[in-house]
């Protein structure tokens, strides 16, 4: 009678090994997949884009509180925005977030200043607040149609650094 | 010769040496799946927020919906009246004109597309197509639907 203790023993230890090596593998994918960082500036500053086109026309003109603007409005008012980014917990919550509005030569604008020349920086695209624009045409108060740009900016560089 | 078969271990260390071969390919085929996991997680992007995936720049029909409004309420140079009036009235050349116009004074900036579509026979009696390849907003206007599709 041959013995097949030995050969059971064989197999089994190698059983073993393979599903060690498809655990090991299985578990190691996982987290390579979901600890990748993912950046989606790009998304939010597109809606904040639309946010600020349903606050600033309706039935395709132009609401009438921006023709009579002064320094007393602001867009976060008007718009109802809240640019401060509480996972900041000094003052650099408030400086992660810039919108403006253009046309007629007019322009307002909110957040910080600093953000928008550095949307199409040329040197690098690591690292930079990342930017969007958006063009439409509304009716003036004189049922003319006219241009209107929308930019946003959005800066959270620290938590989209790119190493 | 009996003590030879019994103690002989030919055939089991061709089976243990089938899976040592097993074991080396399930190794090479695991480091290429986390090889290609390194590379996908890398390049992940941000797809299925709105169900159809959305990228930066694309409009998401926002800006087309006020921009449709807009051409509607306007004027047309000729005869004064709403190009909504005149959808209503049938008037579709005059449509196709003064919509043209307002596509064309802008088309340095913004390319839309522009069609009156007759819903009960299905025929477009208003296409103007300027290669604009954005998402698609429209309304209805009795029985036409009118609609807007525009790119940046």
């Amino acid at each position: 009678m041959i013995s097949k203790k030995g050969d059971e023993r064989l197999l089994s230890f190698y059983w073993i090994v393979i599903f060690v090596i498809v655990t090991i593998a299985v578990v190691s994918a996982v987290v390579i997949f979901s600890s990748a960082p993912l950046d989606i500036r790009g998304i939010e500053a597109s809606l904040l884009s639309d946010s600020l086109i349903n606050c600033v026309s309706e039935n395709g003109r132009i609401k009438e509180v921006f023709y009579s603007w002064d320094n007393t409005k602001s867009l976060e008012q008007v718009c109802n925005l809240y640019l401060k980014d509480m996972a900041y917990l000094d003052e650099s919550a408030t400086n992660q977030y810039f919108v403006a509005v253009r046309f007629e030569g007019r322009e307002i604008k909110a957040g910080n200043d600093l953000l928008e020349p550095m949307c199409n920086a040329a040197e690098s695209e690591k690292n930079i607040p990342k930017c969007n624009e958006k063009k439409l045409f509304l009716l003036d108060k004189e049922g003319k149609l006219i241009l209107i740009k929308i930019t946003s900016a959005i800066r959270k560089i620290e938590k989209n650094a790119v190493e | 010769m009996l003590l030879n078969r019994i103690n002989s271990k030919k055939a089991q260390t061709a089976e243990a040496m089938t899976w040592v071969v097993a074991t080396i390919i399930i190794l090479i085929f695991t480091f290429l799946f986390l090889f290609v996991v390194s590379i996908m997680s890398k390049s992940k992007v941000e797809l299925s927020f709105f169900g159809s995936g959305f990228f930066e720049g694309e409009d998401a029909g926002v800006a087309s919906q006020q921009m449709l409004f807009a051409i509607l309420n306007s004027k047309s140079n000729s005869n004064e009246k709403e190009i909504k009036a005149l959808i209503e009235e049938a008037q579709y050349e005059e449509v196709r004109q003064s919509v043209e116009e307002i596509l064309g004074k802008f088309k340095e900036e913004i390319k839309c597309n522009f069609f009156v579509k007759d819903l009960n026979r299905g025929g477009y009696l208003v296409n103007i197509n300027n290669g604009a390849d954005g998402e698609r907003v429209s309304l209805n206007i009795g029985q036409m639907e009118v609609g807007l599709e525009c790119s940046q």
